[in-house]
């Protein structure tokens, strides 16, 4: 295993503990609640303000991102010489960075909080996109879209909220904005365990 | 190559458009959908006797299980055009198979989307174990841990479910199964689009 392989190992870890720390949040939330009503981030917080939560699903949350975080600085790190770009460098940082920042800072923590989900949402989306300019087609064109659709997302829940919260509600618009981030990641990240086999690998029995 | 690169997409735009169909359908869902209480087919709709279903979220639901199902099959030939591996083809080509019939029965066509449901989990977990022989290190033990991870919890599920129930709820249990061979088939997706190395960078 090369250190592109361990970065890429530890970009779809990042991802993967992301997801499923989400739904396994979501699964402890108290059935009274709507999920969907509730800011992706704050979901621990909201309902411990109001004293109705006694699940563990906070907690869980901020700890896996935390560690999510720290996963993508080191992979991210373990790639600086590589990625030539100082945009693939800077936005990879600071995705990683904003993660950390709200395992820290759950979402009662104004304004540390709003700062680095912007930071993370923002880092992330532009990191998919620009990583572009590394991978080849059609995971390059899987990129652009996936990072595409969360910045525009982000943007119309920012400056026109209410277009997409009738819809879907503020969860599933954060959803529509973490998501195709984090599946990217996943991808980005098998994608990086690959890098160095050519599709003529040893297990391949027919190279074309 | 080309064949690869083909599979890959296919495989990758079915996990997300899985995952994020699945987001999507709970989003529209009324208030009173619990990812603890429901059952991730309740999307499409719930069991008899008293079935209901909501729009869009069913029409979402059942359009991107349909889909995923034949970008499945279809990624499958293509795959297997370059590795030749019927271990992994076999059950990658089953787990196809019970999307589309996920899709097309929804939860209230009992005992079909039962059965459909029962051959996309079982497929899906073991064709995600398989698929080490046509993986490298280490993504390949991801492969296995994923599949692993989805088969026991199945298990668990099937035959101990008072063990998880009262913890994460029938909601949690079937996510614990579904999301690891999504994630595994995105990353699959990934694996295979990846032409070996990076552009404009040092290794």
């Amino acid at each position: 295993m090369n250190r592109i392989n361990l970065a890429g190992l530890l970009y779809f870890l990042a991802s993967v503990i992301i997801l499923s720390s989400i739904i396994t949040a979501d699964a402890f939330f108290p059935k009274e609640q709507n999920i969907f009503a509730t800011d992706l981030m704050n979901m621990g917080e909201s309902v411990q303000e109001t004293g109705v939560s006694y699940r563990p699903y906070s907690t869980i949350f901020n700890i896996i991102i935390l560690v999510a975080g720290a996963m993508i600085l080191s992979a991210t790190f373990l790639l600086r010489k590589d990625f030539k770009q100082a945009l693939l460098a800077v936005t990879g940082f600071g995705f990683g960075l904003g993660l950390v920042g709200l395992g820290f800072f759950p979402g009662k923590m104004i304004p540390y909080h709003n700062i680095t989900a912007m930071v993370t949402l923002i880092a992330g989306s532009i990191f998919s996109i620009s990583t572009f300019k590394i991978v080849s087609s059609p995971f390059k064109y899987i990129s652009l879209l996936f990072g595409s659709v969360a910045l525009i997302t982000w943007s119309v829940a920012v400056f026109a909220p209410t277009s997409l919260f009738y819809f879907i509600n503020m969860g599933g618009t954060v959803r529509w904005v973490a998501y195709p981030i984090m599946l990217w990641l996943a991808g980005f990240g098998s994608y990086l365990m690959h890098t160095k086999q050519t599709e003529l690998n040893i297990h391949s029995k027919k190279p074309t | 190559m080309k064949n690869l690169k083909i599979s890959g997409c296919l495989f990758f735009i079915a996990g997300a458009i899985v995952l994020m169909g699945i987001v999507t359908a709970e989003a529209f869902y009324p208030a009173g959908y619990s990812t603890f209480g429901n059952e991730i087919s309740d999307l499409g709709a719930t069991r008899q006797p008293d079935s209901v279903s909501f729009e869009p979220s069913s029409t979402i639901f059942n359009t991107v299980m349909l889909l995923a199902g034949i970008m499945v099959v279809l990624a499958t030939f293509f795959q297997h055009k370059n590795y030749k591996r019927w271990l992994f083809s076999v059950p990658a080509v089953l787990f196809g198979l019970g999307l589309i019939g996920v899709g097309i029965f929804p939860g209230n066509l009992s005992p079909y989307h039962g059965m459909a449901a029962m051959l996309t989990f079982l497929a899906g977990g073991v064709c995600a174990i398989t698929s080490f022989t046509i993986l490298a290190k280490p993504f390949k033990y991801v492969a296995i841990l994923f599949g692993s991870i989805a088969l026991a919890t199945w298990f668990i599920a099937v035959f101990a479910s008072a063990y998880l129930l009262s913890y994460i709820g029938i909601g949690g249990i079937e996510r614990w199964v579904a999301y690891p061979i999504m994630l595994w088939l995105l990353g699959l997706g990934a694996y295979q689009m990846s032409a070996g190395s990076l552009k404009n960078i040092t290794t």
